[in-house]
């Protein structure tokens, strides 16, 4: 176990919220954005520098359309639950999402005995799935590998941006009132009679009704300072290739292995943006913060994939990264604390915490308000985004832009204007760094890299913090863009 | 009389651009940046500019393309969104370093490693990248980022090529102006978190890990691609991108010969 213990200043402001979420991933943003819409008062802790800024900004964007975790748990509920409301809450939110539909396939007999169990656990479920071969299997999945002897195709399978997913339900949220505090982690916990009656940061000191652990990999560190249950949460690596939006076009679907003890393995996964992911591998780390990307794991799910899709082209490559996924056993521990009784768990969710995000926040909301949270509706709450969307949501809306800014593409990869960078940086919830400003625009993410705009981003970026140029991060505090200024 | 739009107007766009007008076609350049010359304009980009507006190309400067549609191009400036009829598109967006994920390079994800573009930029605006930064390239933007660094306050550079050393110095050695020189070498990875503290060089099967505090990307030209629907040469799509390193006149002109060729040939099936 880690302590979190910080040599800061004993803090002295006291603030006494209804909810304190700890963790602004896709489930704390999610929860936050639900609990947006009572009459509550909501504040979120997030040690990171942004909201999405960990697991929930490395993962494959798929919205698993409920067929894969165990029937009759509560992590297929949600994911069951959300799946229907995609298409409204992308609309709302302003994120991009596209149902794209998955293909598992077999790529000898003794994977394809497998595939009618699934068949059938999408059956019980409810999730459709056709069982193809041949010619068939070849027409929903034409990029699939020709020795592939079965497969098992489950249309309703989407993707969404999830990096964006975050920022957009924190920015909702935040539109409605909650308190994000970003940069600031939980170092202690006060307990009386078995509830958290303090919490200690390296800010300040909460006094809340209720606690939601919603810290992902940092779940198991928060548990203890709060004095919640012990547990282990273990990092889990993956590593990622992204692929050219000219390589997408051949990329209509998701394809992806059989499932083995250690999971789907790697995926062959359109983006909601039409580019390509090639991922994860599955690699457990001593160190959390470890998101190094390695020749041979990087080597080894390329090959892998080219089992799946043998087209595949590294010549589209844009660039390779490493996300962490929360695990721990059990997987998926969301409900009430057993050792504080107004601690709520969100914790452990590895593989589907983007695609049960929807249902998440409602599901922990309604547990709070069953626990005494006053349900009223906040008046006038907002339940969707109205700022003027970026220009990657629609080229044809180029066409409506008038503000001059809303003219000027800063980002031509991805089609970022310079009233896009700016939206980024203003309210509700402004971006303070470039990585801020890429996840809520996707501006240096493209096929060059930032080679022609990374420059322009980092100085508007600069223009909005009172601090010299060359001090603007690119994300957490330290990563500076330089290291000083230039003589004369 | 035929339409072609011509994206770019650094300099071999600016002369194809002149040479498709002497030729009886109806030529718009669409141009990024608010002047003609290009992100780095050349001493010349004045008077190509003015030829090729004297053989009547019209202008579209401060404006992007952004999408070829069929017999079209559809751009995004400060004069608002229009619809360019189109023929033939040239593409001469120029060209950039290659990026990480082309050159291999694996590892941390720190700050500090940069295209080499930037890194230009960031010491044109008073930044400096890293005081002993290690550069990647073996042409002209990897020379002038070194000796741009060495006047900007950087202690010491390393120099990573991927070509042999044309003279002097051994590998690993201290040069001239204190930089640290790799021949035939490349870098296979970074590290350092949350910014970059070193790097690894591999030469052969020599392996060897440099302190630094930035790596600045600068090898290679790669064709700037980002015209949607049109990223390649296709049969009403030319590209015209120069390769030389360093840049010359001479090649420029070459490219853009050829482009305007290419372009008259997809003009004349596109017309016929």
């Amino acid at each position: 176990m880690r302590s979190h213990h910080a040599d800061t200043a004993v803090p002295t402001a006291v603030e006494s919220p209804d909810v304190v979420i700890v963790g602004a991933g896709v489930v704390g943003t999610s929860t936050a954005m639900a609990l947006s819409q009572l009459d509550v008062d909501v504040v979120v802790i997030e040690r990171r520098q942004d909201v999405g800024d960990e697991a929930s900004r490395a993962n494959s964007g798929i919205t698993n359309s409920g067929w894969s975790p165990a029937p009759g748990s509560l992590e297929s509920d949600l994911c069951l639950r959300s799946d229907g409301r995609w298409e409204a809450l992308s609309e709302r939110l302003g994120v991009r999402f596209r149902r794209v539909g998955c293909t598992v396939l077999a790529l000898d007999e003794e994977e394809a005995a497998l595939i009618p169990a699934m068949a059938e656990r999408c059956e019980t479920v409810g999730v459709e799935a056709q069982i193809l071969k041949g010619d068939a299997l070849a027409e929903v999945a034409p990029h699939a590998s020709a020795d592939a002897v079965l497969g098992l195709h489950i249309p309703a399978e989407g993707v969404v941006d999830s990096v964006r997913l975050s920022v957009a339900y924190a920015e909702l949220a935040e539109t409605n009132g909650v308190r994000f505090r970003l940069g600031e982690a939980v170092v202690d916990g006060v307990r009386q009679n078995g509830r958290i009656t303090e919490i200690v940061t390296t800010r300040g000191r909460y006094r809340p009704k209720f606690v939601v652990n919603a810290a992902g990999v940092g779940a198991d560190a928060v548990s203890e300072a709060l004095g919640g249950e012990d547990f282990d949460v273990v990092a889990r690596r993956g590593q990622w290739t992204l692929l050219d939006r000219e390589f997408g076009k051949q990329v209509p679907s998701i394809l992806t292995g059989v499932p083995g003890p250690l999971g789907h393995g790697p995926m062959v996964i359109p983006t909601a943006h039409g580019s390509v992911l090639v991922g994860p591998d599955a690699e457990d780390l001593p160190d959390k913060r470890d998101r190094a990307t390695t020749t041979e794991g990087i080597a080894d799910v390329l090959g892998r994939c080219r089992r799946l899709m043998p087209g595949l082209d590294l010549s589209f490559a844009i660039k390779t990264f490493a996300g962490l996924r929360p695990h721990s056993d059990p997987t998926y521990r969301v409900g009430w604390s057993e050792s504080a009784s107004n601690l709520l768990m969100a914790a452990g969710i590895r593989s589907t915490g983007v695609s049960s995000s929807p249902a998440m926040g409602e599901h922990l909301r309604d547990l709070l308000v069953a626990a005494g949270l006053p349900g009223s509706a906040r008046p006038a709450a907002r339940t969707s985004l109205d700022y003027e969307r970026p220009l990657w949501w629609d080229l044809d809306g180029a066409r409506v832009a008038t503000d001059p800014l809303g003219r000027t593409v800063i980002c031509a990869c991805e089609k970022v204007t310079a009233a896009d960078v700016h939206q980024a940086l203003r309210p509700p919830l402004a971006a303070t760094t470039i990585g801020g400003v890429a996840r809520r625009t996707h501006a240096t993410w493209g096929r060059c890299q930032g080679s022609a705009c990374l420059s322009g981003v980092a100085f508007v970026t600069s223009l909005y913090a009172d601090r010299p140029a060359w001090e603007t991060p690119m994300n957490e505090p330290g990563s500076t863009i330089g290291v000083g200024e230039t003589h004369g | 009389m035929a339409d072609v739009v011509v994206a770019g107007a650094g300099r071999s766009g600016l002369i194809v651009a002149r040479m498709l007008a002497e030729r009886d076609v109806r030529v718009s350049v669409v141009e990024r940046l608010p002047a003609a010359g290009g992100q780095e304009p050349e001493s010349d980009a004045e008077s190509l500019a003015r030829a090729a507006d004297r053989a009547g190309v019209s202008w579209r400067l401060g404006t992007i393309a952004l999408e070829r549609r069929p017999g079209a191009v559809c751009t995004l400036g400060v004069g608002g969104a229009e619809s360019l009829d189109a023929a033939v598109l040239v593409l001469a967006t120029g060209t950039r370093p290659a990026t990480r994920a082309e050159l291999g390079i694996v590892g941390d994800r720190g700050a500090g490693v940069l295209p080499g573009s930037v890194a230009h930029h960031y010491l044109d605006s008073g930044v400096l990248p890293g005081r002993h930064p290690l550069v990647v390239g073996d042409g002209q933007l990897a020379e002038e980022l070194c000796e741009q660094l060495e006047r900007a306050g950087a202690s010491r550079v390393v120099r990573v090529r991927r070509t042999a050393e044309p003279t002097e110095s051994g590998d690993g050695e201290l040069g001239e102006l204190g930089e640290v020189r790799f021949a035939d070498a490349t870098v296979e990875a970074v590290h350092g978190f949350p910014r970059v503290s070193g790097a690894t060089v591999r030469q052969g099967g020599r392996v060897t890990h440099v302190a630094t505090d930035a790596v600045l990307l600068a090898a290679g030209r790669i064709p700037m691609r980002n015209v949607e629907g049109a990223l390649f040469a296709s049969d009403d799509v030319v590209e015209c991108f120069s390769s030389a390193d360093p840049k010359t006149h001479e090649d420029a002109v070459a490219t853009a010969t050829r482009a305007c060729e290419q372009a008259l040939a997809a003009v004349g099936r596109r017309t016929l």
